[in-house]
């Protein structure tokens, strides 16, 4: 049996602690944290051991057509949007990173002065060259972004604004399937009470499997809140609190203000180790079943429903995969496949297979083989050119 | 003002070198006053029934200690009755609404729920009051004036989540309250940066996982994340739980008293007693101390009865963790086990080394996978939830994992960790700390050190998540 053993005997110390020396000690910490601050080792450890993979290119369209936080601060993100002039309206793009990277070239050139366009600038300037000034494009994909997410951002944009899109573009990619939960970025809506309302109204609507989610992320939401603005237990009573202003005074540290870059190279250095050590890449073989798909599919289901009662049109894909990678296990994905397809009948939407439509020459390249999830400029090239007939036939532009 | 808070560590900051500046009478002043506004910033409202409570069971005690040292017979009026008055206050708080769902579910009353804010750490505190009452009404020494007592239940390190003081043990730290050493002052700092980990970068992590497992309808739980996600909550409890002690323990060994441990490596225990004696050890004595203790003696020799009192006290510290019947299940679990391994122990106990040893092993294999289990209803959403949940496990329907595999990874570093690590960290943490070494490399060791856990404190800092135990 293991236990903590009672104290040892005290032992009789050449020389006591003195509050100089634990005062020497606070300071030498001190100096450790601006040095860590600093020199950020983190970042070169990551670097080293990822390679070009921690190099993913973005693009840069302008801010009016895409989120260029990736739902990081989505309520201000999409409260900074200009209205659009008078008989313009919007196509909203909703993915994961697919839609918004391209990897680099395999030689590593480059990286730094590449301006790819990526499916939705295309979709863009094509719509545009074809009606101007009449559809813009917003590509509001976010990394890893699962469809209980896109249907929270959905909400804003179909119940809240007051141009609603003409379209919708859901890329579903199986992979992103077994992501669920609303991360902070996306729970920022909570703090517009409209959004708060709609969202309660979708909960009263009987049980659906992703309802634990939203449940999750606004009780999340209201304990981050309240503990940050008055941090009394959760009720009207509000009281003031320094932990805003101190937290502010923080951010003027190095150490504190890059946290989160911080924690994303830490989690690529584990990601790196996990690969190397463990083998497990991101195209390793996985099952993609149970609760979270479960929880996905009937999020698309009412996010479709909802579109459809707003008069927006749908345009449903499946994303392409990487042929080199045998990354699903076929049965689960011919299901899924199958599913979407039903979905899309279902609300009448119109659907794109293109799991094959990407040739393996077009997709990037990672630490330990080929990348399953993003493929190069040619790729997107392909999507949009698979994408625009069915959408303008959707806005009505195709008859 | 969360332990994990920016505010809290200014809290310190000033209240620290103000209680090491000040002597006798004056520091416990400002010990009272830095607790009353600790508890202020809370929510201001609810000071006043701390102080009401404090002085009421300051002064009940105080008539008690009256009427025993004039010989006189305890009344109900003395001893008895200000204990049902604080139990009631906690249960008003706690209990009312839950008790009238209830009726409203099972009784079809249409009674309108009251909105009932529940104060901060009042589980606790009543608690303390009400052993301080059982204490003196033994022969117990009171606590006087009533500046020193109501540090007893208001003490700020420990006042909203424990660990459970007893009368007997926080006095002398008040007789003797003296300026902390600087080796105190040290081992206090090693044990909030170990219990700030604990809780922001191992509990906070996993609880991503178990949230979303949770959460899941759950009839398509399978058994393996069933297991992973039990596992997972287990762990997480665990670090969250103790993480919290350890940064009580160490601010209080700052201000130079010391509070009793309340953890030793509860997933090690040989048998669901022996996790009791691991988990939550403050609770544990006071419940065995104020309750099983007496009921024990009440049944006798009738073993049978002693059976049902252990499951029956079980299932009230159940109760005491929250009002539903998924906590009340999860400590009738308890008790039922307790039970089993006591009639087992029976059969067992008598039989020579050989058949005995290897029966003894599977015997703690399966308590503490019982005792894993038995976290499902204290943790599930629903009963329905739990009943499903508990089938996937038990049937080992569904091998298939259905969350990201980091998530699978990190449970499973955290048990790698709770198994290697944490009893080096509780051996460290738990000793004297005059034996801290400040002569040689390791005392400077610590500067960087300290740098990367503030690093990693930062970098996993989700603006302050609350500590589970908050809500008991």
């Amino acid at each position: 049996m293991e236990t903590i053993p009672t104290a040892p005997p005290i032992h009789e110390l050449k020389r006591g602690l003195s509050g100089a020396r634990l005062l020497g000690l606070g300071v030498a910490a001190l100096a450790c944290m601006a040095a860590l601050g600093h020199t950020n080792v983190l970042e070169k450890v990551a670097t080293a051991l990822t390679g070009a993979e921690a190099r993913l290119v973005t693009p840069s369209p302008e801010p009016e057509a895409w989120d260029e936080k990736r739902g990081g601060t989505l309520l201000t993100t999409l409260r900074a949007l200009q209205p659009l002039p008078e008989g313009t309206r919007r196509v909203l793009m909703l993915g994961n990173s697919q839609q918004y990277t391209v990897p680099p070239p395999k030689d590593g050139s480059a990286v730094g002065t590449l301006r790819p366009r990526i499916t939705s600038m295309r979709l863009s300037a094509s719509l545009e060259a074809e009606a101007p000034g009449k559809l813009r494009v917003y590509n509001g994909a976010v990394d890893n972004q699962n469809f209980t997410e896109a249907l929270w951002q959905s909400l804003f944009w179909l119940e809240l604004s007051a141009q609603k899109p003409a379209a919708l573009v859901l890329q579903a990619s199986f992979d992103t399937l077994r992501k669920t939960g609303i991360r902070g970025g996306y729970q920022t809506l909570l703090d517009e009470p409209r959004f708060l309302d709609a969202l309660h109204l979708r909960l009263t609507k009987g049980a659906r499997p992703y309802h634990p989610d939203f449940v999750a992320a606004e009780k999340q939401w209201r304990e981050r809140t309240a503990q940050l603005a008055t941090e009394t237990t959760p009720n009207e009573w509000k009281q003031w609190s320094p932990e805003p202003a101190l937290r502010a005074a923080m951010n003027h540290t190095e150490l504190f203000r890059r946290r989160e870059g911080s924690k994303g190279q830490l989690l690529g250095m584990l990601y790196a180790i996990r690969v190397r050590a463990l083998g497990i890449s991101p195209r390793t073989k996985r099952h993609i079943v149970g609760a979270p798909l479960e929880q996905n599919l009937a999020a698309l289901d009412d996010l479709m429903a909802l579109a459809k009662e707003k008069h927006c049109a749908i345009v449903l894909y499946n994303a392409p995969t990487n042929p080199a990678v045998d990354m699903f296990f076929v049965e689960e994905y011919q299901a899924y496949v199958e599913q979407l397809r039903a979905l899309a009948l279902k609300h009448g939407a119109a659907f794109e297979e293109l799991g094959k439509a990407v040739p393996d020459a077009h997709w990037g390249y990672l630490i330990d083989g080929p990348d399953p999830i993003h493929f190069d400029e040619t790729g997107h090239t392909i999507v949009h050119d698979k994408l625009l007939r069915p959408l303008r036939m959707s806005l009505g532009m195709d008859r | 003002m969360l332990f994990t808070s920016f505010t809290y560590i200014l809290f310190l900051c000033l209240v620290i070198p103000l209680v090491r500046s000040t002597e006798g009478v004056w520091r416990e002043r400002v010990l009272l006053g830095a607790s009353l506004v600790y508890y202020a910033a809370w929510d201001v409202r609810f000071v006043a029934l701390l102080l009401a409570l404090g002085v009421f069971t300051h002064a009940a005690g105080h008539r008690i200690a009256a009427a025993r040292k004039s010989g006189t017979k305890p009344r109900f009026g003395n001893a008895t009755a200000p204990v049902v008055a604080i139990l009631l206050v906690l249960a008003a708080f706690k209990y009312t609404r839950w008790l009238m769902e209830l009726q409203n579910a099972l009784g079809g009353t249409q009674f309108t729920l009251p909105k009932i804010i529940l104060p901060l750490g009042i589980s606790f505190f009543t608690f303390e009051c009400v052993s301080y009452l059982l204490d003196v009404q033994k022969g117990g020494a009171e606590l006087t004036p009533l500046r020193r007592f109501l540090l007893f239940p208001a003490y700020f390190p420990h006042l909203v989540a424990g660990p459970i003081l007893r009368i007997k043990e926080f006095a002398p730290e008040l007789d003797k309250l003296r300026r902390a050493t600087w080796l105190e002052t040290l081992a206090g700092i090693d044990r909030i940066v170990i219990g700030l980990l604990k809780k922001v970068v191992l509990a906070d992590s996993l609880a991503l996982f178990v949230d979303q497992g949770f959460s899941a309808s759950p009839g398509r739980v399978g058994a393996l994340d069933a297991w992973a996600l039990t596992i997972s909550f287990a762990l997480q409890i665990f670090f969250d739980f103790s993480g919290y002690s350890d940064i009580a323990i160490g601010v209080s060994r700052m201000v130079g008293i010391r509070l009793p441990e309340n953890f030793n490596l509860p997933y090690h225990a040989e048998s669901p007693s022996d996790f009791w004696n691991r988990w939550h050890m403050t609770l544990s004595r006071w419940v065995r101390d104020y309750l099983f203790f007496p009921l024990n003696m009440r049944a006798g020799k009738r073993v049978w009865l002693r059976y049902v009192f252990l499951v029956l006290v079980m299932s009230f510290v159940g109760l005491w963790h929250g009002a539903g019947v998924g906590f009340v299940i999860w400590g009738a679990w308890h008790g039922v086990l307790m039970v089993l391994h006591r009639v087992a122990q029976r059969r067992v106990g008598h039989l020579e080394d050989g058949p005995r040893i290897p029966l003894e092993r599977v015997g703690r294999v399966v308590s503490l996978i019982l005792l894993v289990a038995a976290w499902v209803p204290f943790r599930a959403p629903t009963l329905a939830a739990a009943t499903a949940m508990l089938r996937a496990m038990f049937t080992l329907r569904g091998f298939r994992p259905a969350y990201s595999i980091n998530d699978y990874l990190f449970a499973l570093a955290c048990l790698a960790g709770y198994v290697v690590l944490v009893p080096r960290v509780e051996r460290f943490v738990q000793r004297d700390p005059e034996t801290h070494e400040v002569n040689g490399r390791t005392f400077w060791l610590r500067a960087p050190l300290y740098a990367l856990a503030v690093q990693f404190l930062f970098m996993f800092d989700r603006s302050n998540i609350a500590f589970i135990y908050f809500q008991f």
